[in-house]
């Protein structure tokens, strides 16, 4: 079966932040030696290079369907990702501690999409039953597809089709006091730096929201 | 590069979000329309000869551009190789934006925003930081499954929910795991 390896590969190296990235030990197929391989954990796609600088992965475990538990083995701190297939391969790996081997079970676990996704609708879930107890102010839908690179890149996630966008900043009539500018300036660039003041103070309020979560990588939102 | 082929083509077999038959073009110069059914399942997009069970091929939807050709046209290219494009012609303008709606939605990062946003707003209203924590009820048919808790020796909790899904949680509540214990997601109907 064919497969977008080259993207794939790509997908691998690019630049969107890897879940989980460690050295683990691998056990071979026809060579049942543990090799060490340096792993990187993107969404369901395990891939392992030979080396921690490698350009390109030797490979990738896609982790749907699949089980992850500890095992027997020779190798102390040792798990298996099992498939539930006929014939199906089972990965044996290795972590070089117990706190390696448990922070990788739990991450493996839950990269699936299957997974993922029911956590998104039960979120979604939650947040509507407290919308509902709590009604809010209207909000604005946020208009048009976000750009990247002056490209369309995706449209804004489901829920904000559903008018529960953020809130945009309050409307401005006539000139506000602290600022010369007024709205109805004809001159992009004053409105830009005017308007892009206030972005960047809501994009640091923001920020700041994700306090409570320590390092706002995924994984901990999956806790 | 190498990859669990056997399992991919397993999860190609899977209920799908979406499957139809399209015409589909490569994006080599040269290559022609031809008619292939279409699945797509969780970020991968399967393509079949029609009657056949193995798909010829699987495309990883992460990092990918899908755009609008015309009408009832829309195409598929990947971020690292942006001038080739996969193309797909379907029956009609609206089969055609039901596809791109799909396909956005489809990747894993696109998921993951949605995660982001959805905790973050669920802490901006309710200050709660661990909202899953609370979270027993069936993500399908919403029983409560909290009478379903199994509390095995050493701390493994077990929540059914409902009939639906199995999630192994480890409460961590006595230490160290133990050979045998298993964390799993499994769908159990």
């Amino acid at each position: 079966m064919k497969l977008n390896e080259r993207s794939v590969a790509h997908y691998a190296t690019c630049d969107s932040p890897p879940d989980k990235t460690g050295f683990l030990f691998k056990k071979g197929e026809r060579n049942t030696a543990y090799h060490r391989r340096w792993f990187v954990l993107k969404g369901n796609m395990l891939f392992y290079f030979e080396e921690r600088d490698s350009r390109e992965p030797i490979g990738v475990i896609v982790l749907e369907g699949c089980t992850v538990e500890l095992c027997e083995s020779t190798e102390e701190f040792a798990f298996a990702i099992k498939f539930d297939c006929v014939k199906a391969r089972v990965y044996k790996m290795a972590a070089e501690n117990q706190a390696a081997m448990e922070s990788w079970v739990k991450a493996l676990s839950r990269a699936s999409f299957d997974y993922m996704r029911l956590v998104v609708k039960e979120l979604e879930r939650q947040l509507e039953e407290i919308q509902e107890a709590n009604p809010q102010d209207e909000l604005q839908l946020i208009s048009g597809p976000s750009k990247e690179n002056g490209v369309a890149w995706s449209k804004p996630p489901a829920a904000l089709a559903n008018a529960r966008a953020p809130p945009v900043p309050p409307r401005r009539k006539g000139a506000s006091l602290e600022s010369p500018v007024c709205p109805g300036t004809g001159c992009f660039s004053k409105l830009h730096d005017w308007y892009g003041r206030e972005v960047e103070e809501l994009r640091v309020q923001w920020l700041q929201t994700f306090a409570p979560f320590g390092d706002a990588t995924f994984q901990s939102c999956l806790d | 590069m190498r990859f669990n082929e056997k399992e991919l083509v397993l999860l190609s077999r899977q209920p799908s979000e979406r499957a139809a038959e399209l015409g589909m073009r490569g994006p080599k110069k040269g290559d022609v329309v031809k008619k292939r059914l279409v699945k797509l399942v969780v970020n991968f997009l399967f393509y079949f000869r029609t009657d056949e069970e193995e798909p010829i091929g699987a495309l990883l939807l992460e990092q990918c551009r899908v755009e609008r050709e015309d009408s009832q046209t829309f195409s598929i290219a990947f971020l690292d190789e942006a001038e080739r494009k996969y193309v797909f012609e379907c029956d009609t303008e609206e089969q055609c934006a039901e596809w791109i709606d799909s396909i956005i939605k489809a990747s894993y990062e696109f998921m993951r925003k949605n995660l982001i946003y959805y905790r973050t707003e669920i802490h901006r209203l309710t200050g709660k930081v661990r909202p899953l924590a609370a979270a027993r009820r069936c993500a399908k048919c919403h029983t409560d499954g909290a009478s379903n808790q199994q509390r095995s020796y050493r701390g493994m909790v077990t929540v059914r929910f409902g009939v639906h899904i199995i999630i192994t949680i480890n409460s961590r509540q006595t230490g160290r795991l133990m050979k045998g214990d298993g964390f799993g997601f499994a769908r159990q109907c």
